[in-house]
C-alpha cells in the first residue's frame, strides 16, 4: 500500500519501476552476500583455531607413540593409555576424526620404516579405516575419491576390492585417485591395469605413478617392455618413458622395432630410451636410421644425441658427421656436442670439418666447449 | 651438550625430529623455520650438527651448506632431509659439502643412527 | 527530432547496459563454478610430486629488467629459490641506464660466456652473457643487450631457451615459490595446452622481505585499495570463465607460462606494441587455428603473483593509458578475428566481447555522460527516470563487486582480518563514482594519445622507456 502511494505520488511510469525493482534486487542481494561473507569468516576462524589446537594434541601424542614404540621396550600399557585418550577423542567430531586422519596421511608422507608401520597401526586402532571406508559410499565424488586417498597412503590393503570398483568412474580425478591406489596397494601386479587400458594416459598420471614406484618395493616393479606393443599409444609411450627412467635394460631387446613405429613420439621416446640406457649393441640399427628422419629435424636431434653416446665405431662417428650440415641448427648443434664429447677421434673429425668449411661451426664448439654452460 | 639445528618448514617434521633426538639424548635441538631463520643462528652460534631440508623460504638448504662452508668456513656435519631425490640434486648437495643426504619420507630410526655416526657418538 | 535523438540514444545506451550487465553476470557465473570445480579438482594434489619428478618439464623464467638496481639482487635471489627442479632463471639487462649490470656481476660471481645465441626472433643485438662461477647459482643466466622494449627483451629470452616452456615475469614481482608448480600443472593434464595464465594481485603495504611476502595487507593507499577490488574482479569472475570457454585472450605480463615452440612459430612477442601481453595470446591462437590444430588456453586461479600498483593517479593514469593503447592495437592488428566463424570462441565471442565491453565501453559511457549533461543544460532531464536508472546500474555495480568479493572468501581467503570486509564494501560502494570515471577518462585519454601519436611519431621510437614501469613508485 505505502508502495503504491509513493509511486503515485512521485509520478513513477512502468519503466522506472523497472529499475527501481532491478536496483533493489541487485542491492538485496549485494547485502546477502555480505551476510554470507561474514558468517563464513565467522565459523572459518573458530574452525581453524579448533584445527590448530586438535593437530598440536594430536601431534604431540603421535609423536611419543612413534618414538617410544621404535625406541626401547616401553610397557604395553602407556601405548593403550596413549590410544585410549585418542580415541576419547575421536569419539567426540567427526572433525576431530578427519584432522586425525589428516595427521596421519601427512606424516606418513614423511616418515618410513617402522615408525611408518605404526602409523598404519595407529589408523586401524583409531578405527579411522571403517571412517575412510563410510567416504566409499558417499555421493560425491570428492569425499569418495578422499577416502581412496587416506586408505591408500595408510597402506590398508584390505579396501583394494571396493577401490576397484571405481576404475571405470564417470569423474576423472576419481579415476586417477583410483589407479594410483591399485599402484600403491596392489602388492602382485600394480600396473595390471595397463593391459586392458583404453583411456589417457596423462603426463601428469606419469609423474604420480612413477613417484610412488620409485618410493616402493623395488620386486614390484614390472618389465615395462610387455606393454610395448599395447594399441595404446598413450600406453606405449608411458612404459617407455618409465623403461627409461627405471633403466629396465631387459627392454634392450624390444627397442628396435619401435624405430619404426608409425608414430613418431613412439621413435623419439626410443631414441632418448635408447640413450639412457646406453645401448651400445644398438647403434648399428640407430646408424642406419640416418636417412629416414632425415627431414624431422625433433628425431634428427634426438638421433645424434643417441649416436653421441653409444657409438663405438668409425661408421657411427660418420653418420654423426653427415649432421653437421643440416638444415636446423639445433640438429647441427647435438651434433657437433655429439662429436666434441665422444672421444679424441670424433673431436678431431669436428675440428677438421670445421676448418674444411672455414670455421663455419666456430660459435658452437666455442660453445660447447665453455665449462661454465656444462 | 651437543647442540643440533633443524631447519625444516614442516612443522610436524621438526617436532617429530626433535622428539626423536632429544629421546636419544643427543644434545640441545635447535629449530629454523625458514632459511633466513636458519642462517641467523648459524652466524650467531656454534652447532655441533646441522639437519636441513631443501626447499625453505628464503635461502635453500644448498645454500645454507654453501654458507656454512664457505663463508662461516665451518666444517659441522651437515645432513640434507629433502623431499627431493633427483640424482642431480643429490651429487651437487654431496659436492657442495653436505655430508649426508636422506629423501623423505625416511625412518627416524635411520636418521638416529646417521647423527650419531656424524657426532662420534 | 529531438524527441527522436532522445529516443534513439536513449535506448541505445540502455540496450548496451543491459547486454553488458547480461554478459558480466553469465561470465560472474560460470567463473564461481568453474573456480570451484577447480579448487575440488586439486584438493587432494601433491604438487610436490611434481617437484621431486624426472619427468617434470623444464622452464625458462625470462625477466626482462630496465633499470632496476635499487631491487634486482633481492628480486633475482627470491627467483632462484622457487620451487622446481628443471628450471633457470634468464635475466634479461634490457640496456639499462643504471647499474643493474654493474650490481649483479658481483653479487651472483658472474663471468661472460662463450655462448652461441641464434637470433630465431630478429631482436637488438646481445652484448654479452653472463653465467656464475658459484655452483649455487648455476640456474642463473644474466643476457646483456642494447634497449629495445620489453618485447624485444622477451624475444631475446624465447631465443635463448633451450626448454619446453617458458614463463615471462616482470621482474619486481613476488611470484610465489609454488607458482610454478601451480602453472605447469595444466600443460601436464592436457597436452594441447598452449600457455597458461595466472592471478595478479596487488602488493601494496604488504610485507615484503628478501623478495619475499611474508604478509598479505589490504593497501593502505585508497587508489591501491580500488586496484585490489578492480583484480579481484577481473582475475576471479572475469578470466576465469573465458578459459573454461576457451576464449581467454589475456595472459598478464606479469607473470605467463607458455610452450616455447608455439611462441616462437608464431613470430614471439611484438614490439611494436604496448599491448605484447594480450596481442602475443592472440597471435598464438591464431597461428594454432590457422594450423588447425586443437589447443587450449589455460588459466589458474590461485594467487600466486603479487605485484606493486601504482598508488599515485599521475602513475596510474600513464597505466591506463597503455593498456587503453594496446588494447587497441591488438584489435586492430588483429580485426581479421571480429565475428569470424573460422577462429571459433575467439572469433565469434572473444573478440567482439573485447571490442564492445573493453574497448568500446569507455566511450560508451563517455558519451552517456555528454548527452546527459547537454540534457540538464537544455533542462530536458527526466530527474525519476535518470535516478531509477542510476541506482539500478550503480547497485548492479556493487553487487558484482561483492560476488566477486565471495569468489574470493570462497576460495582463497587472502585479506584474512576482520575489518578488511568492512573496507572493501566501503571501497566497492565508493568506486563507482570515485574511481571508474577516471580509469574511463585515461582509456580515452591513451586512444586519443594513440590517433595523434601515430601521425607525430613513428613507432619503433615509443617502446623502451614506455613499456616498463616507471619506477617513481619506489620513492
Amino acid at each position: 500500500m505505502m508502495y503504491e502511494q509513493w509511486v503515485s505520488a512521485y509520478g513513477i511510469t512502468a519503466e522506472e519501476k523497472v529499475f527501481i525493482f532491478i536496483g533493489m534486487f541487485f542491492f538485496i542481494a549485494a547485502f546477502l552476500f555480505i551476510t554470507f561473507i561474514l558468517i563464513s569468516r565467522f565459523t572459518k576462524n573458530n574452525r581453524q583455531q579448533h584445527e590448530v589446537a586438535l593437530r598440536n594434541h594430536f601431534q604431540r601424542s603421535l609423536n611419543a607413540i612413534i618414538i617410544m614404540e621404535t625406541t626401547s621396550a616401553v610397557p604395553d600399557s602407556s601405548y593403550r593409555f596413549k590410544i585410549e585418550s585418542l580415541k576419547n577423542v575421536m569419539k567426540q567430531s567427526s572433525f576431530a576424526r578427519q584432522v586425525m586422519a589428516n595427521q596421519l596421511v601427512a606424516l606418513k608422507k614423511t616418515i618410513s620404516g617402522s615408525s611408518s608401520k605404526i602409523l598404519e597401526r595407529i589408523y586401524i586402532e583409531l578405527d579411522l579405516h571403517s571412517y575412510s571406508i563410510r567416504k566409499l559410499k558417499r555421493g560425491s565424488w570428492k569425499m569418495k575419491a578422499q577416502g581412496i586417498r587416506e586408505l591408500t597412503e595408510l597402506n590398508y590393503t584390505d579396501a583394494i576390492h571396493s577401490i576397484r570398483n571405481f576404475l571405470t568412474a564417470n569423474n576423472k580425478t576419481l579415476r586417477e585417485e583410483t589407479f594410483l591406489a591399485l599402484v600403491r596397494l596392489d602388492q602382485d601386479k600394480p600396473l595390471s591395469f595397463l593391459d586392458h587400458y583404453t583411456g589417457e594416459l596423462t603426463p601428469w598420471m606419469r609423474i604420480n605413478i612413477h613417484y610412488h614406484l620409485s618410493k616402493s618395493d623395488s620386486r614390484r616393479i614390472p618389465d615395462f617392455s610387455q606393454w610395448f606393443t599395447s594399441s595404446n599409444l598413450d600406453v606405449v609411450l608411458f612404459s617407455l618413458s618409465m623403461a627409461r627412467q627405471l633403466r629396465q635394460t631387459s627392454a634392450v631387446t624390444k627397442l628396435p622395432e619401435l624405430l619404426s613405429h608409425s608414430d613418431v613420439r613412439v621413435v623419439a621416446l626410443t631414441l632418448e630410451t635408447i640413450t639412457e640406457l646406453e645401448a651400445y649393441d644398438l647403434a648399428d640399427v640407430v646408424a642406419e636410421k640416418t636417412a629416414t628422419f632425415w627431414n624431422n629435424e625433433k628425431i634428427s636431434a634426438r638421433l645424434v644425441r643417441c649416436l653421441g653416446r653409444i657409438s663405438y665405431t668409425h661408421e657411427h662417428k660418420q653418420a654423426i658427421l653427415t649432421y653437421l650440415d643440416h638444415p636446423d641448427y639445433n640438429v647441427r648443434f647435438y651434433a657437433a656436442k655429439a662429436l666434441y664429447t665422444l672421444d679424441d677421434e670424433a673431436r678431431n673429425m669436428l675440428q677438421d670439418f670445421n676448418r674444411g668449411m672455414n670455421g663455419i661451426l666456430s660459435g658452437i664448439i666455442n660453445h660447447i666447449s665453455e665449462p661454465l654452460l656444462q | 651438550m651437543m647442540k643440533i639445528l633443524v631447519c625444516d618448514d614442516d612443522e610436524a617434521l621438526v617436532s617429530m625430529v626433535r622428539f626423536k633426538l632429544s629421546r636419544e639424548n643427543f644434545g640441545e635441538v635447535f629449530k629454523a623455520a625458514d632459511g633466513r631463520e636458519a642462517k641467523r643462528l648459524l652466524d650467531e652460534n656454534t652447532f655441533d650438527l646441522i639437519i636441513s631440508d631443501i626447499h625453505m623460504p628464503f635461502h635453500s638448504g644448498l645454500e645454507i651448506v654453501t654458507h656454512v662452508r664457505q663463508v662461516l668456513k665451518k666444517n659441522t656435519p651437515i645432513i640434507i632431509l629433502s623431499a627431493e631425490g633427483l640424482e642431480e640434486t643429490v651429487l651437487q648437495a654431496f659436492d657442495m659439502g653436505a655430508n649426508d643426504f636422506i629423501t623423505k619420507p625416511f625412518s627416524p630410526a635411520e636418521l638416529a643412527i646417521r647423527v650419531k655416526r656424524l657426532l662420534n657418538l | 527530432m529531438w524527441n527522436i535523438i532522445y529516443l534513439v540514444v536513449n535506448t541505445l545506451i540502455l540496450a548496451y547496459a543491459v547486454t553488458i550487465a547480461v554478459s558480466y553476470l553469465v561470465l560472474a557465473i560460470i567463473s564461481m563454478i568453474e573456480m570451484h570445480a577447480y579448487i575440488r579438482r586439486n584438493y587432494f594434489i601433491d604438487y610436490k610430486y611434481i617437484l621431486s619428478s624426472p619427468f617434470a618439464p623444464g622452464i625458462s623464467l625470462i625477466a626482462p629488467a630496465y633499470n632496476e638496481a635499487l631491487t634486482i639482487i633481492d628480486n633475482v635471489k627470491s627467483l632462484l629459490s622457487i620451487m622446481y627442479n628443471n628450471y633457470e632463471v634468464i635475466i634479461i639487462n634490457d640496456g639499462s641506464k643504471d647499474d643493474t649490470l654493474a650490481k649483479l656481476i658481483p653479487a651472483f660471481d658472474l663471468v661472460k660466456v662463450n655462448y652461441d645465441l641464434q637470433y630465431t626472433v630478429a631482436t637488438k643485438p646481445v652484448r654479452g652473457i653472463y653465467k656464475s662461477r658459484n655452483r649455487a647459482f648455476k640456474k642463473l643466466t644474466v643476457v646483456d643487450k642494447e634497449n629495445g622494449g620489453k618485447a624485444d627483451a622477451l624475444n631475446v629470452g624465447l631465443n635463448f631457451s633451450r626448454k619446453d616452456l617458458v614463463a615471462c615475469i616482470d621482474v619486481d614481482c613476488i611470484i610465489e615459490p609454488d607458482a610454478l608448480l601451480k602453472m605447469v600443472k595444466p600443460f601436464l593434464e592436457d597436452r594441447t595446452v598452449i600457455a597458461s595464465g595466472g592471478v595478479v594481485r596487488i602488493a601494496n603495504s604488504c610485507i615484503i622481505e628478501e623478495g619475499r611476502l611474508i604478509e598479505i595487507k589490504l593497501p593502505v593507499s585508497l587508489l591501491a585499495r580500488m586496484q585490489v577490488l578492480e583484480y579481484i574482479r577481473a582475475f576471479l569472475l572475469g578470466r576465469m570463465a573465458w578459459s573454461k570457454l576457451n576464449g581467454l585472450l589475456l595472459i598478464s605480463g606479469a607473470f605467463g607460462l607458455f610452450k616455447r615452440e608455439t611462441a616462437l612459430k608464431a613470430g614471439g612477442y611484438n614490439h611494436k606494441t604496448v599491448g605484447e601481453d594480450m596481442e602475443l595470446v592472440v597471435r598464438m591462437r591464431r597461428y594454432m587455428q590457422d594450423q588447425g590444430q586443437r589447443y587450449r588456453v589455460a588459466y589458474i586461479p590461485d594467487p600466486l603473483c603479487w605485484t606493486e600498483a601504482p598508488s599515485s593517479a599521475t602513475i596510474l593514469s600513464r597505466q591506463r593509458n597503455r593498456w587503453a593503447r594496446g588494447t587497441f592495437e591488438t584489435l586492430s592488428l588483429h580485426k581479421k578475428l571480429f565475428f569470424n566463424p573460422k577462429y571459433g570462441v575467439m572469433g565469434m565471442l572473444s573478440y567482439p566481447f573485447w571490442f564492445f565491453y573493453e574497448w568500446l565501453s569507455p566511450f560508451v559511457e563517455f558519451i552517456g555522460l555528454v548527452f546527459f549533461l547537454l540534457l540538464v543544460i537544455l533542462g530536458q532531464v527526466n530527474w525519476t527516470f535518470f535516478i531509477s536508472l542510476t541506482f539500478a546500474v550503480y547497485s548492479f555495480a556493487f553487487f558484482i563487486s561483492m560476488f566477486s568479493m565471495l569468489a574470493e572468501e570462497t576460495s582463497f581467503f587472502k585479506y584474512t582480518a576482520k575489518r578488511d570486509i568492512f573496507k572493501m564494501i566501503a571501497v566497492a560502494l565508493l568506486e563507482p563514482i570515485w574511481f571508474h570515471p577516471r580509469v574511463v577518462w585515461w582509456s580515452i585519454k591513451g586512444n586519443y594519445d594513440l590517433m595523434k601519436g601515430k601521425k607525430s611519431w613513428g613507432e619503433m621510437t615509443r617502446q623502451g622507456f614506455v613499456q616498463y614501469k616507471r619506477k617513481e613508485k619506489v620513492a
